[in-house]
């Protein structure tokens, strides 16, 4: 048996290929605009890393924003679904998934049977997910990855007032202007999204037992995963790979509806 | 569902209520040109059974709002109205009707325009944003106008009180209109429009419950429109024969093993003033994922179902004052409950609308109460009543299809999900 899972997300594509139970490769590239072609390119080499060629995959579910333009699979299910799978699997005990991505996040509620019980995701404008974060580097001159450093070393976190990233970057801008330094902005932009992250978390009633996971690309950015973790006053579960997850749970779909039809 | 069912077509209702709405508005601009009666805008639940009583030319800027957003033309009027600066999260019903106002008496164009009024009446039973867009129409079109304020009913309130109260005001709105047309008010006339105003109530909230069968006879949103003539004509007496053709017509339906759509799975509630601009999209979707909008708190906004000609003026004090958004949370949340077992539904889409937050407002707390109370799914989307800035198909698709794939893996009919 040899099924597989394709993420195509705002920013990057995923792609994990299952085979028989548990061996699995993924693999990751930026989505670009070609959206068909960049989610055969990462099915294709998830399965050459197992030694097969896209031909050998009996069955593909597609998930993400661009799901609807994989035409050789044999379904989509969305990512919020896919994702709760993905958690499930990894996590049996998990309740709760946070996923932050490149530009959506989501709050998943779900049960002892891994079923989504709710759900939620945030509006319409980028406040809350990785793509804040990378506006604000940017107008810091620096890396997403060294942001995060930075706000480690803060001593006397900021508090950014706009939500929006449009208007963040003109905040930033005027701190710089006033010699705030650079620790303490990247601090408050870490806190920012913190905060609209925990009140997506609460508009779900996430009840307080069982594992809370954090998936999606900012669940590498560690000081985001432990400042969510204090506000939260919960432990929070990283997987080795948190953008896999979603890709890994439409593999797992596939593999359910293997022969189903 | 059996596998012997036939797909509806479009309801003949919907062609006969195009042409109730073409005649209104028709007869609304003849009566401009003529003068042959005085114009008022006036807002959902006021007292206007007074105002057809004393034979006015009665039109409701908040229906219009509704017909440019789904004609796609509300952008227009709501862009107009931030050129002068008015703000992007206002209320949208707001900003297309100041827009209209506006496109107006600039001679900018707007669409299908309301006939300027003579007058303004309003009642802060919805919200009390809608007395201050009220006191804009009447600044712009420099016509005096009436407010008409409805207490909140709210436990512990003494509910006689606010009718009284209500009804107190009914009397100086009489005294002035009488002064205003030079025209006496005549008691045996309101009685005769609450009769038919009662009567046409009694239809259209028959005409709801039909839904209640199983399988639906029609989705929601085809009977929604529906609330135009109980809003806006219920006056005439021919409102309610439109009611009854189209309770026959869902009947047969019934009896012909009839539904709106194939592969009709799940029975499901909906929240709020839809999103005008987006029912196309809505219902494809929502048909595409087997989800049949059953019914709706909204419907209950238009029910006027207190008017009773042997109390006149005391029905139409209490329609005002127990409007549906006049009421406080808790009764919104065991109405919906009642609404869920009434017309066994197994889930809730709430359509958070970014502007209306009086109406939004409660949502979380009546998608969360009848979770707790009855263990059904509830799903938020996000969108706005005419604004589509507001709206991300992308996202609600996907809270939709989430939402279809929870129900369907939480079907015990389904037995053990795979996954
Ligand atoms: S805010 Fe909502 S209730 Fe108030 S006028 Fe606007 S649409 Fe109506």
């Amino acid at each position: 048996m040899i099924v597989a899972g394709v993420d195509i997300g705002s920013q990057t594509s995923k792609a994990v290929v299952l085979k028989e139970d548990h061996v699995f490769r993924s693999a990751l590239f930026p989505t670009g605009t070609d959206l068909y072609a960049v989610a055969r390119k990462v099915v294709e080499n998830a399965a050459q890393e197992l030694g097969h060629t896209f031909d050998d995959i009996q069955r593909i579910v597609a998930t993400g924003y661009g799901r609807v333009s994989v035409p050789f699979a044999a379904d989509t299910m969305s990512e919020i679904t896919c994702n709760a799978v993905g958690a499930y699997h990894f996590y049996p005990d998990a309740r709760l998934v946070v996923d932050i991505g490149g530009q959506d996040s989501k709050a998943i509620k779900i049960n002892d049977e891994g079923k989504v019980v709710n759900f939620a995701m945030n509006d319409k404008c980028a406040a809350g997910t990785g793509r804040f974060l990378e506006v604000a580097a940017e107008t810091l001159g620096v890396s997403v990855a060294e942001l995060a450093a930075l706000s480690r070393r803060s001593g006397n976190r900021i508090r950014i007032s706009s939500t929006c990233t449009v208007f963040a970057q003109t905040e930033i801008v005027s701190l710089i202007a006033r010699r705030t330094p650079q620790e303490d902005i990247a601090a408050g932009l870490h806190e920012s999204i913190v905060s609209r992250v925990y009140g997506l978390i609460n508009s779900i009633g996430p009840g307080d037992t069982g594992r809370v996971v954090m998936t999606g690309g900012v669940a590498r950015n560690d000081a985001i995963v432990s400042l969510l973790a204090s506000t939260m006053k919960r432990e929070i579960t990283v997987p080795e790979d948190p953008q896999i997850v979603t890709a890994f749970g439409a593999a797992l779909v596939a593999k359910s509806r293997l022969g189903s039809e | 569902m059996g596998t012997e069912v036939k797909i509806g077509n479009r309801l003949e209702s919907q062609n006969r209520l195009g042409k109730l709405i073409v005649d209104h508005y028709r007869e609304a601009r003849e009566i401009k040109e003529s003068k042959r009666k005085p114009i008022v805008w006036t807002t959902t639940a006021a007292p206007n059974e007074i105002l057809w009583a004393m034979d006015f030319c009665v039109l409701f800027p908040e229906a219009y709002a509704a017909t440019c957003g789904a004609r796609h033309a509300a952008y227009r009027h709501c862009k107009i109205t931030e050129d002068k600066g008015y703000e992007h999260h206002l209320c949208t019903y707001c900003r297309n009707g100041l827009g209209s106002t506006l496109a107006d008496i600039e001679g900018l164009d707007p669409f299908d325009p309301l006939p300027a009024p003579d007058l303004l009446l309003v009642a802060n039973n919805s919200c009390s944003l809608i007395t201050k867009w009220w006191e804009h129409l009447s600044h712009y079109w420099d016509v005096p106008m009436i407010h008409i304020d409805t207490p909140y009913i709210i436990p512990g309130i003494q509910e006689k009180d606010v009718i009284g109260h209500i009804k107190g005001q009914i009397g100086d709105l009489i005294r002035f209109l009488e002064e205003f047309t030079g025209k006496k008010f005549d008691l045996d006339r309101l009685r005769e429009v609450v009769r038919n105003g009662s009567e046409s109530a009694k239809g259209y909230t028959d005409m709801i419950k039909i839904n209640k069968h199983k399988p639906s006879p029609s989705t929601y949103f085809d009977l929604m429109p529906h609330n135009f003539p109980n809003l806006v004509l219920r006056y005439k007496p021919e409102v309610a024969d439109h009611y009854r053709l189209m309770k026959q017509e869902m009947n047969e339906r019934i009896r012909e093993g009839i539904v709106p759509f194939e592969n009709m799975k799940h029975r499901v509630y909906w929240d709020g003033i839809p999103y005008w601009f987006a029912m196309r999209f809505l219902s494809k979707k929502l048909q595409s994922l087997g989800i049949c909008l059953v019914t709706s708190a909204y419907s209950q906004l238009f029910a006027f179902d207190r008017s009773d000609p042997e109390r006149p003026l005391d029905s139409v004090a209490e329609n005002t004052a127990y409007f549906y958004l006049n009421r406080d949370v808790r009764y919104k949340a065991e109405y919906t409950e009642q609404l869920y077992r009434d017309y066994d539904m197994e889930a809730g889409i709430f359509a958070y609308a970014m502007t209306c937050k009086p109406f939004s407002i409660t949502m979380h707390y009546i998608a969360d109460y009848v979770q707790k109370k009855l263990g059904v799914l509830s799903t938020i989307i996000e969108g706005d009543l005419v604004d589509d800035t507001f709206f991300d198909e992308e996202k609600t698709g996907i809270r939709l299809e989430t939402f279809a794939e929870a129900l369907e893996s939480n079907k015990p009919s389904v037995g053990k999900v795979v996954f």
